[in-house]
């Protein structure tokens, strides 16, 4: 399936979630024409933050992307606390969780490189073209090449 | 006793070997299609892409998720 990237969205900002839009997804956003098929997010890890985050994606079903259907899993509060980042399918796509953005750091590092938009017609904090090129050049891997190269050509035209 | 000082280039060895490819491979990046696609808001630029995603789902499906054979 299609991630449907606006419910997901505004789940997250209707429950009050501190995250930071990242990935290929904030690329998309600050004009990459590239695809991608999941939504990446950067969240905060306070207690509040972390219930909040449960909460607001407990009516899509998360479960671990790629782990056998009858794997128990919840992701409730307590398993967000015991781990740092979850790469999710739901009823409404996939969804990654992120702790930390190597090359980044956690999520106030990671907020001080974002900006905020407005994504059906909500506002949302999105990784900066800076911030991406941080991470992008930490992951290393060919794809983050071709991302570079899209980064750097969106530079010029700022 | 010689000193061996870091080149610049070594304490930043990740952005040396990306940035030396980067200049030394055309990037293939369609300007024109860039472009057009700065013109778009941030939610459309979102959409534009949900929608080939969903095309190319649609395709898959249709083709029992394999590929199309050769003429």
């Amino acid at each position: 399936m299609v991630t449907d990237f606006r419910a997901l969205l505004e789940a997250l900002t209707d429950g009050q979630v501190d995250f930071v839009l990242v990935g290929g997804v904030a690329l998309v956003v600050q004009g990459g024409p590239r695809t991608t098929e999941d939504l990446d997010i950067c969240y905060a890890r306070d207690d509040r933050n972390i219930a909040r985050l449960a909460a607001a994606l407990a009516p899509f079903s998360p479960r671990l992307r790629g782990a056998p259907a009858d794997l128990p899993f919840r992701l409730d509060a307590r398993t967000i606390r015991s781990g740092l980042n979850f790469t999710l399918t739901s009823l409404r796509g996939d969804i990654d969780l992120l702790g930390e953005i190597t090359g980044v750091g956690g999520y106030a590092a990671v907020a001080s490189v974002s900006e905020i938009l407005t994504l059906y017609g909500r506002s949302i904090r999105v990784m900066t073209l800076d911030g991406l090129e941080r991470a992008k050049r930490a992951a290393g891997r060919l794809k983050d090449l071709a991302d570079l190269a899209h980064i750097a050509e969106l530079r010029k035209r700022r | 006793m010689v000193v061996l000082e870091p080149s610049p280039e070594a304490e930043r060895p990740l952005a040396a070997w990306q940035d030396a490819i980067l200049a030394s491979v055309p990037s293939g990046i369609d300007t024109v299609q860039l472009e057009r696609f700065l013109r778009l808001s941030p939610t459309e630029r979102l959409e534009q892409m949900r929608q080939l995603l969903l095309q190319l789902d649609e395709a898959r499906i249709e083709r029992g998720h394999r590929l199309p054979s050769a003429p």
